[in-house]
C-alpha cells in the first residue's frame, strides 16, 4: 500500500529531495553557506594548493634535501622526538584525563566547581602562560621552585647549586605537554561517560562483578570510541603544539617537528621546499589517523549507549576518595597556581632570580607591557582586537547556521562536516600554507593583521561551531514552534525567541573564540612580525631575548584576561542552566 | 471519569450532531469494514443545517522520507471539525496523530490533499498554497509547554496578541484576563522556570486561548503530569473549553483521557482513521478488530460464520456455537471470523438468562483483584476468557461457573487469512 501510494505521488525519490531542498534557499541561507564555504574550504584549500602549486619546484628539492640532502642528517632525530613527546603527552594525558573524568562522573568523588574547571583548565591559563610559568619555576639554575628544593634539602645536609628537578628535559617537555591537552581528553571522556547509562554499570554490579572488573569489562569497552577520539585529538594538538617545545626545546636542545618546520622558514634563505614537505607529511598522517579511527568505531558495538542526564549509583571510594580529590587538587595546582604564582614572582622582580627580596618588588615591568613598550601594547592591542573580530564573525556565522537549519538535520550535517574540517588540520599545517600562499599576488597579504585574522578565523571555527551547536540544541524545537503558531514570522521568531534564549550559549562560544585568539602561538609565531604583532610572538621573541620579567608580566596579563573572561562564562552559563531548568 | 464522559456526550448527540464520519479510505483491499454501523446514522441528512466546520482536511498524506525507504505517516486522511466541536486523535505512537495535528498547524508540510480553516485553504497540494502558522487562526499547547523562559508569564502570554498588533495595555489586560481563566493571576510577574509543571501548562493553556482564535491544538499536553494533577487539569480543560467554545484538537494515546474529554473520537492505525465517533460509539459499537481491540479490553475467539439469521449469525467456536450480533457488511456462511466482547459485559454465575443470550461454562483459573473490580481468568474449554465483575463474593479458583454473553454485546469481524 506504501509503496503504491508513493509511486502515485509528483514527487519523490532522491532527485525530488535534491530539488524541495534547492528550492527553499533563500538569500539569507545562501549567504550563510557561502560564507562558511569560504571559510572553511576557502581558507584551507587555497592555500595548500596555492603553496603546492607555486613551490612545486622547492617540494620536489624538499624531498632531496630532506632523504638524502644537508637536512637528513637531523630529520631522523626530530621525527623520534615528536613521536616520543606526543606519544608520551598523550598517554599522560588520557591517564589523567579519563581518570579525573571517570572520579567526577562515576564516583562519590564528585569534583564539584573544580570539576567545573578542570576542563577549562587550557583555557584559563593559555599555554604558553603555563609553561613560561613552569620553566621560571623548575629552571635548573634560577627556578623558583628548584630554589625552594635547594633550602630543604639543606636541612638534611644536601647542598645543590643546581636542580634538583630541570624542566628542559624530555621529561619536562611531555608532562608540560600533557599537563595542557588532559583537559581534551576530560571533556572527550566525560561527555561519553554522561551519555553512557549507568544502568549497564549497576547491571554488572548485580551479577556479581565488582568496581574494579566492571570498569574493566563494561565502562572501558563502551568508551572506546571516546578514548580513541581523545587520543586522536591529543596528537593531533600534540603534533602541533608549538608554545611548549619552543620555550622549553631550546634549553633542552631536543628539536621537534613544529619548531623544525617554523626555523626552516624563519632562516635565511628560507627553507620553503622541506616546510612544505614536512607539512604535507604531518596532513597526511593526521588524515590517516583519523581515517583510521573512523574505522575503529564504525565497527564498534557501541550503539547502546544513549539518552542523557542519567543519574546513578556511584562508586564508593572510600580512603581513595581523598587520593583522587588530591590528584584533581595537585592538576589544577600544576596547570594554573603554581606557573601563575612562578609568573607573579618575577614579573615583580626587575630581574629574574630566585632570591625573592622584597624590598626590590616593582610595578614597573607592568607598566613596561601595558604602556610604555610599543611592541607589546600593539600587539595587545592587535590581539584584543583581533580575538574580538573573529569571535563575532565566527558566532555569528555559526550561530545563524546552527539557529537557522535547527530542525533541518540533512543541511545541520553538512554545516557540522565544514565546520569540523579545519579542525583536523595541524596549526603548524595552516601557518605553513598561509606564509608561502598569502606572500605572492594576487593576495600579498603576509605581514598584516589580515592574515592573521583568516588564520584565526580558521582554525576558531570547530570551537565556534560546537558552541553554537550546543547553544542551538538546548532550545527545544517546541519553542520556535509555539512562537510560529502564536503568529509570529519565522524572523520574528528567530530575534524575539530563538536568539535570547541562546544568547548565553553564544557569548560563551564568543569568549571560548576569543580567548583562544588571544593565547594562539603557532600560527603567530609563522604570520606575525614587527608591522603586524601579536601576543603569541611577542611572548617568545622576548623569552628568546631573555626578557624575562616583562615576559612573566605579560603572561600573567593575558592569564588575567583569559581568567576573568572564562569567568565571566561560567557565570552567565551557570545562570542560563538555572532559568531553563523546569 | 467515563460516567461523566458518556452523560456529556448524551447531551452532544441532541445538540451538537456528529460528522460526517470521515474514515480512512475504503480501499477494496482493506480487510475491514470501515464504515460505522447503521444502526447509529451517520448525520450527513442534517449536515446542510449546520455552519461550516472549523477544519476541514482532505485526503491529506504526508511521506517521511529516510534512507530506509519512505514512510507514510498520513494515508489520504479526512476529518472534519465543527465549531466548539472537541476531537480527539487517538492511536499508538507511531500511528501518524501528531503529525496530522502539526500537518494542520502548519508545522509539517503535507505531500498531498488539503486543508481548509475557517473557510480559508491554507494548505492544497493541487494549488500549491501552503500558508505558515503564523497565518492560520489557531493556537497550539504542546508536550514540553515550551513557555520561553526569558520572558515572563505575562509576557509569554501575551506574545501572540503583541503578534497580531494588538496595544499594550490591552494585550496586557488581556494576558491578565486569559491568566485569570486559568487560575494563574497571581503569577504574571514569575518567569516559567519558577513555576510547577501543572502551573507552567496552565500558562500554555491561557497563551493558546488568549488571542480567541476558535481552534486550539493540542499535542499531548498532560503527558508529562502528575496523574492528580492530570485528572485535575482535564476537569479544568473541559469548563475552559464549554465557557469559551473553541474547537480543539487533541492529540493522545491514552484511552480514558480521550474516552472523557472527546465529543468525538477519531482513533487511527498506522497512517490512517480507523473509525470516528463519539466515545460511546468508539467504546460499545467498534467498527473494526483494530478498534476493538485497541480502545479498550476484548476477548476474541476465532470461529466460522455457521448461519446468517435476522440480525443476527450464528458462529461456530471451539467453545460452541455462538449467536452474535450480524456484521455490517454481512459476511457469507463459512467466513472466518473473530467474535470480540469486553470483559465487562459478560456476567458470571448466572442463570436466569434470557433465551437469546449465549451461556458458557468455564472454570475460574485466577482471579485479579483491582480494588473496583475483580478480574477472573476463565478457562473455557481450550480458550482463555477474561470476565470483570463488580461486587459480590470473591470466587475461588477452580470453581465452575458460567459465563453469561449477551447477543447486543458481541462484535464479529472478519478474520485476515494467515
Amino acid at each position: 500500500m506504501a509503496a503504491g501510494l508513493a509511486s502515485a505521488l509528483p514527487t519523490s525519490g532522491a532527485g525530488g529531495v535534491l530539488a524541495t531542498s534547492l528550492r527553499r534557499l533563500t538569500p539569507f541561507s545562501v549567504t550563510l553557506w557561502l560564507l562558511l564555504l569560504f571559510v572553511s574550504l576557502g581558507l584551507v584549500v587555497y592555500p595548500l594548493t596555492t603553496a603546492l602549486v607555486y613551490e612545486f619546484d622547492a617540494v620536489v628539492a624538499g624531498w632531496g634535501e630532506l632523504t638524502s640532502g644537508p637536512l637528513s642528517g637531523a630529520l631522523p632525530a626530530v621525527l623520534l622526538n615528536t613521536l616520543v613527546v606526543v606519544t608520551g603527552a598523550t598517554v599522560f594525558a588520557i591517564v589523567i584525563g579519563s581518570a579525573l573524568a571517570w572520579a567526577n562522573e562515576r564516583s562519590d568523588a564528585s569534583l564539584g566547581f573544580a570539576g567545573q574547571l578542570l576542563p577549562l583548565a587550557a583555557l584559563i591559563v593559555p599555554p604558553i602562560a603555563g609553561v613560561i610559568g613552569w620553566a621560571v619555576l623548575l629552571d635548573p639554575r634560577a627556578g623558583l621552585l628548584n630554589h625552594f628544593f635547594q633550602w630543604l634539602l639543606g636541612f638534611i645536609g644536601l647542598e645543590l647549586r643546581t636542580g634538583p628537578l630541570d624542566i628542559y628535559t624530555m621529561g619536562g617537555l611531555v608532562i608540560v605537554t600533557g599537563l595542557y591537552t588532559a583537559p581534551y581528553v576530560y571533556l572527550v571522556v566525560s561527555a561519553a561517560l554522561q551519555r553512557l547509562d549507568p544502568a549497564v554499570e549497576e547491571a554488572s554490579r548485580v551479577s556479581g562483578a565488582g568496581p574494579l572488573k566492571t570498569m574493566v569489562k563494561v565502562t572501558l569497552p563502551a568508551i572506546k570510541p571516546a578514548l580513541a577520539a581523545a587520543a586522536l585529538l591529543g596528537i593531533i594538538s600534540g603534533i602541533s603544539l608549538f608554545s611548549v617545545p619552543a620555550v622549553l626545546g631550546a634549553g633542552a636542545r631536543i628539536d621537534v617537528i613544529s619548531v623544525f618546520i617554523f626555523r626552516l622558514l624563519s632562516e635565511y634563505p628560507a627553507q620553503t621546499g622541506p616546510a612544505i614537505v614536512l607539512a604535507i607529511g604531518l596532513l597526511v598522517l593526521v588524515q590517516m589517523l583519523l581515517i583510521g579511527q573512523h574505522l575503529l568505531v564504525k565497527r564498534g558495538r557501541n550503539a547502546a549507549v544513549s539518552g542523557r542526564g542519567f543519574r546513578g549509583t556511584r562508586v564508593r571510594l572510600g580512603p581513595f576518595r581523598y587520593l583522587v580529590l588530591g590528584l584533581a587538587g595537585l592538576y589544577l595546582l600544576a596547570t594554573a597556581v603554581l606557573p601563575l604564582l612562578g609568573l607573579l614572582l618575577v614579573s615583580l622582580q626587575p630581574f629574574w632570580t630566585p632570591v625573592i627580596d622584597l624590598a626590590t618588588l616593582t610595578l614597573q615591568n607592568f607598566r613596561f607591557v601595558l604602556f610604555e613598550n610599543r611592541e607589546t601594547v600593539a600587539a595587545l592591542i592587535n590581539s584584543m582586537s583581533l580575538g574580538f573580530a573573529v569571535a563575532c564573525v565566527n558566532m555569528l556565522l555559526c550561530g545563524a547556521l546552527a539557529l537557522h537549519f535547527s530542525r533541518n538535520g540533512r543541511a545541520r550535517k553538512i554545516a557540522d562536516a565544514l565546520t569540523g574540517l579545519p579542525a583536523t588540520i595541524p596549526h603548524t599545517v595552516i601557518g605553513v600554507a598561509f606564509i608561502l600562499a598569502f606572500s605572492r599576488e594576487p593576495l600579498r597579504l603576509y605581514g598584516t593583521t589580515a592574515i592573521l585574522f583568516l588564520a584565526y578565523l580558521v582554525m576558531t571555527l570547530a570551537y565556534a561551531a560546537r558552541a553554537a551547536s550546543a547553544a542551538a540544541d538546548s532550545i527545544g524545537a517546541e519553542l520556535g514552534e509555539a512562537s510560529r503558531v502564536s503568529k509570529a514570522s519565522d524572523l520574528k521568531t528567530l530575534r524575539r525567541i530563538l536568539l535570547p534564549v541562546a544568547a548565553p550559549g553564544l557569548v560563551a562560544g564568543w569568549i571560548m573564540v576569543f580567548v583562544h585568539t588571544v593565547g594562539e602561538v603557532t600560527a603567530s609565531a609563522f604570520l606575525s612580525g614587527s608591522n603586524n604583532p601579536v601576543i603569541g610572538r611577542v611572548l617568545l621573541d622576548f623569552w628568546t631575548f631573555g626578557r624575562f620579567p616583562q615576559v612573566a608580566a605579560l603572561a600573567l596579563v593575558i592569564s588575567l584576561i583569559s581568567a576573568s573572561l572564562v569567568g565571566l562564562m561560567l557565570f552567565i552559563t551557570r545562570r542560563a542552566h538555572k532559568a531553563t531548568i523546569s | 471519569m467515563l460516567v461523566a464522559g458518556m452523560g456529556r456526550n448524551g447531551e452532544n448527540d441532541d445538540t451538537n450532531p456528529g460528522f460526517t464520519g470521515a474514515t480512512g479510505r475504503a480501499a477494496p483491499s482493506h480487510p475491514m469494514p470501515s464504515h460505522p454501523t447503521p444502526s447509529h446514522p451517520t448525520p450527513d441528512a442534517n449536515a446542510r443545517d449546520r455552519p461550516e466546520p472549523r477544519v476541514v482536511v482532505r485526503d491529506l498524506t504526508k511521506i517521511y522520507r529516510t534512507r530506509r525507504g519512505d514512510h507514510v505517516a498520513l494515508d489520504r486522511v479526512s476529518i472534519e471539525i465543527g465549531a466548539g466541536e472537541f476531537v480527539v486523535l487517538l492511536g499508538p505512537s507511531g500511528c501518524g496523530k501528531t503529525t496530522l495535528l502539526r500537518c494542520i498547524a502548519g508545522l509539517e508540510e503535507p505531500d498531498a490533499g488539503e486543508i481548509v480553516i475557517n473557510g480559508k485553504v491554507v494548505y492544497s497540494a493541487e494549488r500549491r498554497i501552503f500558508l505558515p502558522p503564523e497565518k492560520r487562526q489557531l493556537n497550539m499547547v504542546f508536550q514540553s509547554y515550551a513557555l520561553w523562559p526569558h520572558l515572563s508569564v505575562l509576557e509569554n502570554v501575551a506574545y501572540p496578541l503583541r503578534n497580531i498588533g494588538t496595544q499594550g495595555a490591552k494585550a496586557v489586560e488581556a494576558a491578565r484576563a486569559a491568566l485569570d481563566l486559568v487560575g494563574l493571576d497571581q503569577f504574571v510577574a514569575a518567569y516559567p522556570g519558577q513555576l510547577s509543571g501543572g502551573q507552567q501548562q496552565r500558562v500554555a493553556l491561557a497563551r493558546a486561548i488568549v488571542s480567541n482564535d476558535g481552534l486550539v491544538l493540542f499535542d499531548e499536553p498532560l503527558s508529562n503530569l502528575d496523574a492528580k494533577v492530570r485528572d485535575r487539569l482535564r476537569i479544568e480543560l473541559l469548563g475552559l473549553q464549554e465557557r469559551i467554545g473553541f474547537s480543539a484538537v487533541y492529540v493522545t494515546h491514552d484511552q480514558m483521557e480521550a474516552l472523557a474529554l472527546a465529543d468525538r473520537i477519531a482513533v487511527m492505525g498506522i497512517g490512517r482513521i480507523e473509525q470516528v465517533g463519539t466515545p460511546r460509539e468508539i467504546y460499545d459499537l467498534p467498527s473494526t478488530r483494530y478498534v476493538a481491540d485497541f480502545v479498550g479490553q476484548a476477548n476474541e475467539i476465532a470461529g466460522r460464520v455457521a448461519s446468517v439469521g435476522s440480525g443476527t449469525v450464528q458462529v461456530e467456536t471451539a467453545i460452541g456455537t455462538l449467536t452474535c450480533q450480524a456484521p455490517d457488511p454481512a459476511l457469507a456462511t463459512g467466513a472466518a471470523v473473530g467474535v470480540l466482547f469486553r470483559p465487562e459485559h459478560c456476567a458470571l454465575g448466572r442463570t436466569d438468562a434470557a433465551d437469546a443470550d449465549n451461556l458458557l461454562s468455564g472454570v475460574v483459573e485466577r482471579s485479579l483483584y483491582l480494588g473496583p473490580i475483580v478480574q477472573y481468568v476463565i478457562r473455557c474449554h481450550d480458550e482463555t476468557l477474561i470476565v470483570s465483575a463488580s461486587g459480590g463474593a470473591l470466587i475461588e479458583s477452580g470453581t465452575g461457573v458460567s459465563v453469561r454473553l449477551p447477543v447486543a454485546r458481541t462484535r464479529v469481524f472478519p478474520r485476515e487469512a494467515r
